[in-house]
Order: C-alpha cells, then structure tokens, then sequence
C-alpha cells in the first residue's frame, strides 16, 4: 500500500480556520482600486514633469497635495506589494516564517527610502 | 509545498508495449502510466495496441478491454459508466476527465491515460483520495439548521431551489481540486475547489441556517485563499460545473458575514 501522508486524516484534525483572510482579500481589492488611480495620477504628473529639470521636479513635490499623493502612492504600492509577495510565499513556501519577514522588512525598507525622500525634497 | 525536485523512484521509464493481434484494423494506440509501489521499481509507460472495433466508443471501454483481453494486472478504479460515480477519472490526454464519458474518437493519434496529477498512486490509475474525502467531511456537507424538524419536508422557495443550480450535481470525482495548481502544491492545508463548491452548496442553501458558522470555518489563508481563480476547475469538471465562481460568491459572503 503507498505511504500516504494524507491517509490517516480524518475530518476532525483537518486545519482549524485561522479567522482571518477576509480584511486581506478585501484590502487586495481596495489597494488595487486606489493603485489604479494614483497610477494614473503619478504617470500624467511624471509626463508633465519630462524634461522641465530638477527644479521643476522639486517644485512639484513641494506642493503639498502632491507630496500627500504621492506618499499615499508610494504606501499603497508597497502594501499591495506586501501582499502579493506574501500570497507567493505561501502558496510556494507555506511553512517559512523568514521569508514572510524577508518581505515584510523589504517593503518596509523601500517604503522607508521613498518616504525619506518625498519629505526630504518637501522641506528642501 | 512546491517540490523542486523528483519524489525518489517517480521518474517514469518505457515499459512494454502489446501488439495488436495480427489482422486488426482501426488500430489505437494507449499510452498508460504503470505504477506498483510494492515492487519497488520506478513507474513505467506501457503501450497497448487496441482494435477500436473491438470494444465500445469511450476510453474506459479500450481499458476495460485491455484489462479482459491483453493485461489482467492493469488497475482502475470503474463503477457506473455513464459519468455518475465519478469513479474512472483520470488524465486522458493531458486533461482529468471521466474515462467513461470520453469518447476516444476525440482524440487523435496516441492515447497517453495516467493517474489525477499530484495525488499518491496506489496502484496504476488508481489514486489515494483519502485526503478528499476528508476535506469533503470536514465542510460538514449536510443540512444544519437551528429550527425544529417540521412534520414534513422543509419546503424551499423555487427562487431559493433555483440558487443550488449548479452545485447539487457535483460527483466528487476529484477531477477539478486534483487539476488546481494550489491544490498541487497544498493540498495538506487548501480544501481545493470540489471541498469548496459542496461548501458554497451548504451555504447558499436557505435551509441550513448555519451559514456564519460555515463561513467563519472557511476564512483561513489556506483553506479558502489560496485560490488564485486559475480556473483549471471550471475548464476540466466533466459535469460543467464552475467551482471557481461558487469559491468566489464565497469571498464575497466572507467580509459582510
């Protein structure tokens, strides 16, 4: 008979929910959504943007309207970010926590060096 | 979890190939996976040359031929053959289908027939479904309600019959969970899309007034989301059925439960 991991598994010990999912699923969607918008937003202000200079670039990001969506563009991308990379390791490597931490400092570091940035350049 | 490498002694090797008795005509060729964990040698292809006219017109028909006639030792699983036990599913052709409902008129050249992709062999094409069926009985596939049993049949509203459409006729073949890429991979935390179509079944069911239960047992990273709506589900199921649409009614329900 083939040695089956699953053959003594009965419903009793399948896995316990672990009461949480929905606010992901939900939180996928909604960032999704935003993303589409500030997308949109940040590639007509980048055009506009072409070929004007540093100057120009620092002026833009000196309005504070700009400055809020951007910072909100770079938040909402890395926590969308967050998220995707987290759905690959689960489905790929379900069992590791330094992975889902490998992520979690990578998003948190670039968010931290794009943030750093947009309020350096907004009290420049 | 996502294997890089080979289970040891699952790389497949040619095995025999049966001629056709001399003077056949309308000659098939079968390509079958061969596979006897206690003899402790690697899975084989063996090759069966088949007269077409000398069995009926489905697949499950040359097997059942193959094993009367050329190959007693081949293994399948077999019971009503006419796409109602879900029994003889399997890979025909690189696609899980019914063995019994598949004409083998529909394809053309070589007939390559191995096991569910990704489920532990217990012998040729039969694979351990143990693993189903306890993710079936653990979604408590059966009608739960808090009210009294009334003397005769709870009645249901045409309209609120109307929304089981679709998911009542499920054979449990195993045909869509054993196609799904996240089943593959995690199938020891992911009830898979058969699991989660009899689940949506129960909650849709205006009967079963258990829904928030069944809902809070359900939302769990693996045991619901790991679907990615790849749809392989949907595109292999021999009823035409959509497992990916009642996993995704069940993440909607999920947030407003």
């Amino acid at each position: 008979m083939v040695d089956s991991y699953l053959k003594q598994r009965s419903a009793k010990d399948w896995k316990k929910s672990e009461k949480h999912g929905a606010g992901e699923w939900l939180a996928e969607r909604w960032t999704s959504v935003a993303l589409f918008f500030l997308t949109l937003w940040a590639a007509w202000s980048a055009f506009g943007l072409a070929n004007q200079g540093y100057e120009a670039a620092l002026a833009f990001v000196k309005v504070p309207l700009n400055a809020g969506l951007l910072a909100a563009t770079f938040v909402i991308t890395m926590w969308h970010t967050y998220m995707g990379l987290n759905a690959n390791v689960l489905d790929y490597f379900p069992n590791s926590r330094a992975l889902r931490l490998l992520n979690l400092l990578f998003c948190l570091a670039v968010l931290a060096v794009a943030l750093g940035g947009i309020y350096l350049a907004f009290k420049a | 979890m996502v294997e890089l490498a080979l289970p040891k002694r699952s790389q497949i090797k040619n095995g025999k190939r049966y001629k056709a008795p001399s003077g056949s005509k309308n000659v098939r060729v079968y390509k079958i996976y061969r596979f006897d964990p206690d003899s402790g040698e690697n899975p084989r292809w063996d090759k069966y040359e088949v007269d077409a006219k000398a069995h009926g017109p489905m697949v499950l028909d040359a097997l059942i031929y193959i094993k009367n006639n050329v190959d007693s030792t081949l293994s399948f699983r077999r019971s009503c053959r006419e796409g109602i036990c879900g029994s003889c599913a399997m890979n025909i052709g690189g696609r899980n289908t019914l063995a019994c409902t598949k004409g083998h008129e529909e394809y053309n050249g070589e007939i390559t027939i191995s096991p569910l992709p990704h489920m532990p062999v217990v012998k040729d094409l039969v694979p351990d479904l143990s693993g189903f069926y306890a993710q079936y009985a653990s979604i408590e596939p059966y009608l739960q309600s808090t009210t009294p049993d009334p003397d005769k049949e709870r009645l249901q509203s045409p309209a609120n019959r109307d929304k089981l459409d679709g998911l009542y006729e499920c054979i449990l073949c195993a045909c869509c969970s054993t196609s799904c890429p996240s089943y593959w991979w995690n199938q020891d935390k992911y009830l898979g899309p058969a699991a989660l179509l009899q689940a949506y079944r129960w909650i849709a069911d205006s009967r079963d007034d258990h829904t928030k239960k069944r809902l809070e047992s359900l939302e769990d990273p693996f045991k619901l989301y790991r679907c990615h709506t790849i749809m392989n589900c949907a595109q292999v199921c021999p009823k035409g059925l959509n497992p990916a649409k009642a996993i995704a009614e069940i993440k909607k329900m999920m947030p407003a439960k």
